[in-house]
């Protein structure tokens, strides 16, 4: 069975700075399917989320992830990203600098085969997609984000609004088209308008060729984006699974209800 | 002769001692006018009662030019007479970029100014731009009063003696009320090693006038050292607009030390671009004097150095008039062992209300031997202004890091792009798109 699944996460064990943050935590998501990973602030999502995309400071102290049939421990972010996996931030990062556009065109020229550094150890300037090409897919998506062509020009999540990061964030899910996107508390700081934004550019990426897993606090975004699984999270471990309707129930009951049933949950 | 033509350089019999003399002689010879004689025996007589600068004095601190034994270059290297651009070395040739037609083009080549260009649109505008030596003899008179009068012959012996030794330079003068129709560049070139160089240039501009002007320094690695010792003054008259740039990307043989400074009057404004990338030991004193009410100064540069790269340097924002405004911002990189200095001085006069100053250095670390000082400084004898500076020091960013990685950029691509954006704010203010692209891909080409 977790052969055939496209990331598979393993009785994953993850300490941060000593701190036993995951504790046996054990996930499937395929393409084609939408995920949503629900639970109390401090129950581990985003060290989940990190973990999966390799972030330095996380420590696998136990388990696995496999993605595509074989383990991605070994191997860095930037990999794990060039071999389909995408992590969309709760706090996308600024880079002061480097134009949207910039840094949208070296990260998809990062995905084009090898790359050979010339004898002096660097690398040749014009490589990759033709400029024309790149404006013309940037701009394509920009659309469908509703977002200014201004926007290509200025610097990457540098002065942006909370609506505006999240969107970039989107936009380079658009570009980059991983096989499977994790959303990272993608609907903090929006309000209604930038979260239907955002919620209808990750539909229209959804489909067969996309896996998402949707970490959130809240249930609003899945008033947006519709999962095909529900889990809840508590302490470190995946306490309860089911359909869209349980992401129903944890809104008019909240999270105690999992709490107590915990043991006859699992 | 061509640009493959060897230029040797040999110490003058009679070393430094000698070197006033010499120079004073080949003045005389130029027709120089008797004041501009009358300065170099002055700089003489203060060179030769002054000391080489050591770690004693504040500037020179932390700052010394290592074995250099000056005596042992020549300061009188000829250079040959360009008859056109093809005679130009080819770092020059490429660095103009095809682009020489639509320029004010200046060319010194050690000693001398290989070649004045004129474009004819300046030309019919007035706007003069003309070596030292011609400037002295057709332009005395614009030039008495300005040459030599911002820079302190008696600030150290290196001062001095370049003021004693000047040889070459150039005149940019733009008459009032007159926008330069195309931008001037004044191009320094060393010849390979033992050379000494010494131009002093000075750049007026009319009330009312606007000009961009670029001092570009260049020069092919060689194995010795040379030196530049280079000489700026610059005179923003009333409501003038003057974007200047100084770029150095000297060969990794010279040691350069020069002067710099700014007079802006009333009403005037300077876009001042220094960035340092080549060179072994660079030491530049920016100084920008704002004299009338409502002057600006906004002055951007950075530095990248590696290997053992030395750069230093000291900015001064004096505000002498009300209402004035100084904006001034350095970024430096270093890898490997490189180091840098930057010390800073604003400086508000008594008189100079309503001052809006800010000064800022931001240092980022690549390696764990580089370092980078940074040393800011205020000096407030007003009492209803705004001054604020800041000075860091850091390493590349590891959230910045993570975040691109996890776009699939290879950690060498994530700080490539964090050290590019780090400059760009800088590099953006060139003024010439060729040459903006070039000094990026000089960044790029560094970064590794």
């Amino acid at each position: 069975m977790s052969q055939t699944a496209d990331l598979v996460v393993q009785d994953l064990h993850v300490a941060v700075e000593g701190k036993q943050i995951l504790k046996g935590l054990s996930l499937e998501v395929r393409k084609g399917e939408v995920h949503a990973l629900m639970g109390p602030n401090g129950s581990g999502k985003s060290t989940l989320a990190n973990t999966l995309m390799g972030h330095p400071r996380y420590e696998v102290t136990g388990g696995d992830i496999l993605f595509k049939g074989e383990s991605i421990l070994g191997l860095e972010s930037d990999a794990r990203s060039r071999a389909g996996l995408f992590l969309a931030f709760q706090y996308p990062v600024a880079i002061p600098g480097v134009t949207v556009s910039n840094f949208l065109r070296t990260a998809l020229n990062a995905r084009l085969a090898p790359r050979v550094a010339t004898t002096d150890g660097s690398m040749p300037a014009r490589r990759g997609i033709a400029p024309k090409e790149f404006r013309a897919l940037l701009r394509e998506h920009m659309a469908l984000l509703k977002m200014d062509e201004s926007f290509a020009l200025r610097y990457l999540n540098d002065g942006f609004s909370g609506g505006e990061k999240k969107r970039t964030e989107i936009l380079q899910m658009a570009m980059l088209k991983p096989e499977i996107a994790i959303m990272d508390e993608t609907d903090s700081g929006l309000d209604i308008d930038a979260l239907r934004i955002v919620s209808e550019g990750v539909n229209a990426l959804s489909g067969p060729d996309l896996g998402v897993l949707v970490i959130t606090h809240y249930q609003r975004i899945l008033d947006y984006i519709k999962p095909h699984f529900v889990h809840v999270m508590l302490d470190g471990r995946i306490t309860l699974s089911g359909g869209p309707e349980l992401a129903l129930e944890l809104e008019s009951r909240g999270y105690d209800f999992v709490r107590e049933g915990k043991e006859s949950a699992r | 002769m061509t640009a493959e033509t060897r230029i040797l350089a040999k110490p003058v019999q009679g070393g430094l001692d000698a070197w006033p003399a010499l120079a004073l002689e080949r003045a005389v010879g130029a027709n120089e006018p008797a004041w501009a004689l009358e300065q170099r025996r002055e700089a003489a007589e203060v060179a030769a009662r002054l000391p080489f600068p050591d770690r004693r004095l504040e500037l020179w601190r932390r700052t010394d030019f290592g074995t250099l034994a000056l005596g042992e270059l020549d300061p009188f290297v000829p250079g040959p007479q360009a008859r056109n651009l093809d005679d130009l070395p080819a770092i020059v040739i490429a660095r103009l970029a095809g682009e020489a037609a639509n320029l004010g083009l200046l060319v010194q080549r050690n000693s001398d100014v290989v070649l004045e260009q004129t474009h004819p649109a300046l030309a019919q505008q007035g706007v003069i731009v003309c070596s030292m030596e011609r400037a002295l003899r057709e332009h005395a008179e614009k030039l008495q009063g300005r040459l030599g009068a911002l820079i302190e012959t008696d600030l150290d012996r290196y001062t001095a003696l370049h003021q004693a030794m000047r040889a070459g330079g150039a005149f940019v003068w733009v008459p009032d009320g007159v926008q330069a129709g195309v931008p001037i560049r004044l191009i320094q070139w060393l010849d390979g090693a033992g050379v000494a160089g010494a131009p002093a240039t000075v750049i007026v501009l009319g009330r009312g006038a606007s000009a961009t002007v670029l001092e570009e320094c260049l020069s092919e690695t060689a194995d010795g050292p040379a030196f530049f010792s280079g000489g700026t003054e610059v005179f923003v008259g009333e409501d003038a607009k003057l974007v200047y740039g100084h770029l150095q990307d000297w060969g990794r043989n010279v040691i350069h030390y020069s002067n710099q400074r700014a007079r802006i009057e009333r009403g005037g404004e300077l876009q001042w671009i220094q960035t340092f990338l080549g060179g072994r030991t660079t030491k530049t004193n920016s100084y920008f004097q704002l004299v009338g009410a409502g002057a600006k100064a906004y002055v951007h540069g950075f530095m990248f150095g590696d290997q053992r790269q030395h750069f230093d340097l000291h900015t001064l924002q004096k505000h002498l008039a009300e209402q004035t405004t100084s904006d001034l911002f350095i970024k430096c990189a270093l890898k490997d062992r490189a180091r840098s200095v930057y010390q800073g001085m604003i400086q508000v006069a008594r008189g100079a209300q309503r001052t809006d100053a800010y000064q800022a250095n931001r240092n980022l670390l690549l390696s764990d031997t580089a370092r980078a000082d940074s040393i800011p400084g205020l000096e407030i004898l007003a009492n209803d202004v705004r001054c604020t500076h800041g000075a860091t020091v850091g390493t590349v960013d590891e959230e910045q890091m993570y975040y691109l990685m996890t776009r699939g950029l290879p950690r060498g691509d994530a700080q490539r792009l964090v050290v590019e954006g780090f400059f760009a704010p800088v590099l953006d203010r060139i003024p010439l798109e060729s040459v903006r692209e070039q000094l990026r891909g000089m960044i790029q080409a560094k970064i590794g």
